[in-house]
C-alpha cells in the first residue's frame, strides 16, 4: 500500500526514529511502513492519522490494484 | 514534543526519538538479562553432562534436569512477557511468520524422516536435531523477514 509518510515526516523534520517514538513503535518499523513492506494496522494507522492531523485516506492509498475482497 | 510512548501511554516532555532509545535500551536490557540467567543453566550442562547428552539412555539426576527445565520455563515465559511489552506490530508479525515457516520445515521434515527411518534408509529421527532444526529456520526466517 502506497503512502505519503516520508515526505510528511520530511515536512516536519522528523528523523523516523522521532515519528517512531511519537507513535510508540521502533524506527526499524516507521521505515517497513514507508517503503511498503508492512501496512499498518488499523490503530496505528488511526494513530498516524492524529499525529499528521489528517484523514488515513489523505495518508495511505488503496491504489486499486484488485485487491479488493471478490465473491 | 512527544505524544505516546511504546506502551501508547503519554509521555510529556521526552521527544521521540528518546522515547525510542529507551524502548530499545528496555528490550536489550531484558535480551541481556535472559542470557545472563541462562548462562549458568547452559554452563552447568556444558561441563557435567555434554558428553552424554546425545546417549538417549542415560539418565541425569533428577534435581538437575527439573531445576532446568524450570529455569527454561521462568525464562522463556518471562522473556516472552517482558518482551511482548517492548517490541511494535512490525516485530510481532516478522516473529509470527518465522514461527509459521519453522513448523512448516518442522511438519515436512519429521514426518519424511520418521518414513524414511521406517523403510529403514536413515536412523531413527533426533529429537535434539529436529529443535535445533526449528530454531536455525526460525532464525533465519527472522533474519530473511528483517532485512529484506
Amino acid at each position: 500500500m502506497k503512502n505519503r509518510l516520508r515526505v510528511l515526516r520530511a515536512e516536519r523534520g522528523w528523523s523516523q526514529a522521532e515519528l517512531g517514538g511519537r507513535l510508540g513503535v521502533s524506527r526499524q518499523a516507521v521505515n517497513a511502513i514507508e517503503t511498503g513492506k508492512h501496512d499498518p494496522s488499523l490503530p496505528l494507522a488511526f494513530r498516524l492519522a492524529r499525529l499528521f492531523g489528517l484523514a488515513i485516506e489523505e495518508i495511505f492509498e488503496d491504489g486499486g490494484n484488485g485487491s479488493e475482497w471478490r465473491v | 514534543m512527544a505524544e505516546m510512548g511504546a506502551s501508547g501511554v503519554s509521555e510529556p516532555g521526552l521527544s521521540g526519538e528518546a522515547i525510542e532509545r529507551g524502548r530499545r535500551r528496555r528490550k536489550l536490557t531484558i535480551l541481556a538479562l535472559i542470557f545472563v540467567l541462562a548462562f549458568p543453566a547452559g554452563f552447568v550442562v556444558g561441563f557435567t553432562e555434554a558428553e552424554e547428552l546425545l546417549i538417549s539412555e542415560d539418565r541425569w539426576p533428577p534435581a538437575l534436569a527439573l531445576g532446568l527445565s524450570f529455569a527454561y520455563l521462568g525464562l522463556v515465559l518471562g522473556g516472552a512477557l517482558a518482551l511482548s511489552r517492548q517490541v511494535d506490530e512490525v516485530e510481532r508479525m516478522i516473529t509470527y511468520k518465522a514461527v509459521n515457516v519453522a513448523a512448516g520445515a518442522y511438519a515436512i521434515v519429521y514426518p519424511v524422516w520418521f518414513l524414511w527411518w521406517k523403510g529403514g534408509f536413515v536412523t531413527e529421527p533426533m529429537h535434539l536435531a529436529l529443535y535445533a532444526g526449528f530454531l536455525i529456520v526460525f532464525a533465519l526466517a527472522s533474519l530473511f523477514y528483517r532485512f529484506r
